[in-house]
Order: C-alpha cells, then structure tokens, then sequence
C-alpha cells in the first residue's frame, strides 16, 4: 500500500467527476472547450500578475540594496583589538575631482 | 558627501608689468627650495614689502592650484576646515505591500569643506594671506597640518575624523611684523612650522623697475620718484612708509597727466604732498610740523630744476615749441615771456 496522499488536490469532489463520454458528442466537447478556455484566461491572469509582483520585488529588492549601503556608513565598524597580525591601513589620498572643481585665473 | 566641488581653485599667472630683478628671484628661489623640500614658508614683511606678490609669484612657480584665504579676526576653525553649513533632505517610500505606502523623511545637516581642507585632500598651495588677521585659536589646527602632516576634523563629519594631508600639498603664509592695527600674536608652535623669511624694502634697481613698469614713466622720471619716496623713508618715523606703492601712485599720476617729474613743477610738488601727506605728521622740527617742507627739500634734491628752453641766438621771434601737450598748454598760458617748459 502507498503513502496516504494528502491534501487539496487529492480532496476527490461530485464537482470533480468528469464523465469521460461528454467529450464524445458536440454539446460536451463545446462544454469542455469552453471550461479550457476559461481555464486557460485564469491562467494567464495569474501569470501577468506573478510577472508584475515578480517587477515589484525586483524594484523593492535594489531599493533594499542602495539603502543598505546607505545604512552601512552609520553602523560602528569591528575594534581592531591589535592581537591580530593585520596591519592598519593607511588613510586614503583623494584624486582632484576632474571637472566639479570650479577654477579661476588670477594674474598678480 | 563634503562639496568641495562648490569652492574655487586659482590659477596664477604673471602679469606682463611683474618685474623679475635678480633681488625678487633670489628670494623667490629660496622659498621654492624650502617649498619642495615640504616646508612652509613664511615671508615677514612691513607693508609694501611685497609679501603677496611674491607669495603668489612663488605658489605660480609651485605649478598646482592654488587656494587664497586672508586671514581674519572673525574667523575660527570652521572657516579654515568647514562645518556643516547645508542641509539635505531624503525621501523613502516603501511600497513593499503595493496596497500600502510608508513614506519616510529624513533631513540632516550636511558637512562642506572650507578651503583649507581641500587643499589638504587634493594637494593645493594654500597661500595664507595676513594670517596674524587671524585668531590663533583658528590657526591650532594648523598645527597638526604643517607637521603630522593630518588634518583632523570634527566627529560630527560622517567617514573618518582624519584626513591625510596630500603629497603636494604646500603652504606660503604672509604677515606683517610691524603693524598693530587687527593683527594677533601667533603661538610659537607655528612660527616654529615654518620658515621665515624677513622681506626689507626692496632694493633700488627693484623699486626703480617696478615703478617704471607700472606706471609706464621713462627710466629717469621712474628713478627721481623713487629717490624721492626712498630718502623719504630715510626719516624713519613712521614704519618703513612711505612704500612702493607710494613710488606707483605718484609715477601712474605723473603718466596720466602727461606730466613732468621737477621740482619746479607745481603740480608735481602739490602731488607729492598729497601722496606722502599721511607720513609727514610725525615729521616734526622744534615742536612744528616740518612734514612738508622735508619733502620740499627732498624734492629739490633729488629732481632737476625744472630746464628752461633757451631760445636759438638769432631765431629770438620764433615760438619755441615744447615737447609735451601740457608744455604747449603751459607756454601758451605762459604766454608772453616765450620760454616752453619740458619735463625731465
């Protein structure tokens, strides 16, 4: 005997019996193309709404990322409790920001 | 973010006048030397002595950027290195439930570097004019600047509290030892920092080329101005005055009138006096101001009397014209007697 099978999509229902010869005459085959085509409307639904949240999460996700990095200069940096063998490194030297300094000519 | 990007760098450059004896290049040599062997340099000087001029001679030759600050009784660190002086606003909206939406607002102030804090990070020529004007409360921070070579700045500031000082960065400081006027001392740690060299009045050659340069007088002219102005200050009662600038004053007057350097010229005389009138109070004789008639006596001395034009023997009828508009003006006024005056 197999495992128990559980769940919504085991729950056998009366709305769930198909009778298999509907299909064989022309009312039952345009009932069937019918529920398919319904079927597959839901579907597609579905599917363009996942796309738009899936946009929603990628949007909120590099929202997260730059407020993370954003957040990151506030947070205490970790003591160097100077036991370790790693050295300090030495304080930056900052590079002239080519074109936003304003300059001017002086003659003396 | 510092907004450094909002100040302004100089670039120097000579004017075409700017007069390069072999006085001026010594000196400016000895202070490039100490310049690039990373000392600042400091030149001391009376007024008129030509602290700024070769100061920014020296920074040009230098070739970086410059930054200018005068020194100031109102300033305090915070003019030197920058405070936080603007404001910056950020607005968050939250819309990770699309059914709802958190707005956040956030305004903070906002840190600026001042000048001497860019040119500490991107390696400028500071250039600090009458830095005695100063407080030397704002001057400390120089301290750290000039021989550990780091700026430290307030822990307002977000980042690191130290900025290394730039390679290339340098510092040429002016100041005058003699005035009393707005001026404090300075602690000896800084002048102790920085080598200082002693500015006198220049010499002749310089001060002759220098008035004759600006003032666009021919070289005799030039030279009588400043052996009036030099012998002048020979007097010695009133710090080194008058300067070279007074030597500039009386030689572009001179040239815009079209006039004569002569101790018969009246109007050259009346100019002296007028330029020099400031140094005459404390010229005294007995107990009577004797100011002017110093002057009067320097004049003659060190102008030619005024030369007569001699009429040709035997051409004693015809009008002889002087050189200048202005003698031509004077001898017609003149009139009768016929003789034309010419300058010097």
């Amino acid at each position: 005997m197999g495992p128990e099978r559980r769940g919504v999509q085991q729950i056998r229902t009366f709305a769930g019996l198909v009778d298999g010869r509907r299909s064989r005459t022309s009312a039952g085959a345009l009932l069937e193309l019918s529920m398919l085509e319904m079927e597959k409307t839901r579907l597609t639904k579905e599917m363009q709404r996942a796309d738009r949240r899936c946009a929603e999460i990628r949007k909120r996700l590099a929202e997260i990322t730059v407020k993370q990095q954003r957040i990151h200069r506030f947070v205490e940096k970790p003591q160097d409790d100077g036991s370790g063998d790693a050295t300090a490194a030495a304080l930056p030297l900052h590079t002239v920001p080519v074109g936003k300094l304003k300059r001017r000519r002086l003659s003396y | 973010m510092s907004l450094a990007e909002e100040l302004t760098v100089l670039s120097l450059e000579k004017k075409p006048d700017f007069v390069e004896t072999p006085y001026i290049q010594g000196i400016a040599q000895r202070a490039l030397d100490y310049s690039r062997a990373g000392y600042p340099v400091h030149f001391s000087g009376s007024a008129g002595t030509g602290k700024t001029a070769l100061a920014m001679h020296v920074a040009a030759l230098l070739g970086r950027q410059v930054i200018l600050i005068h020194g100031d009784d109102e300033f305090g660190s915070s003019d030197l290195i920058g405070g936080q002086l603007g404001y910056r606003s950020s607005t968050v909206v939250d819309n990770y439930i699309h059914s709802v939406v958190k707005k956040e607002e956030t305004v903070s102030k906002q840190w600026v570097d001042n000048r001497l804090t860019t040119a500490c990070k991107y390696g400028f020529t500071l250039i600090y004019d009458e830095f005695t004007r100063s407080r030397p409360e704002a001057n400390n921070v120089l301290l750290s600047v000039l021989e550990e070579r780091l700026l430290e700045l307030p822990s307002v500031r977000l980042g690191e509290g130290y900025l290394q000082v730039h390679p290339d960065f340098s510092a040429i400081f002016t100041s005058n030892p003699e005035e009393y006027a707005g001026v404090h001392k300075t602690q000896d740690a800084l002048m102790d920092r920085m080598i200082t060299l002693k500015l006198e009045h220049q010499d002749l050659e310089t001060e002759v080329a220098i008035t004759q340069a600006k003032s666009g007088l021919p070289g005799r002219q030039a030279k009588a101005i400043v052996a009036i102005v030099r012998e002048f200050r020979t007097l010695g009662v009133n710090n080194g005055r008058p300067t070279i600038r007074a030597c500039i004053m009386l030689g572009r007057i001179v040239a815009m009138r079209q006039g004569t350097v002569a101790a018969g010229d009246l109007e050259f005389r009346q100019l002296c006096h007028d330029v020099l009138n400031a140094d005459c109070i404390k010229v005294t004789h007995e107990g009577q101001a004797a100011g002017l008639e110093r002057l009067d006596e320097i004049i003659a001395k060190c102008c030619l009397p005024e030369p007569k034009l001699v009429p040709v023997p035997g051409e004693s009828h015809r009008e002889v014209q002087p050189a200048s508009p202005r003698g031509r003006r004077r001898a017609k006024a003149g009139g009768k007697g016929g003789a034309g005056l010419h300058g010097t």
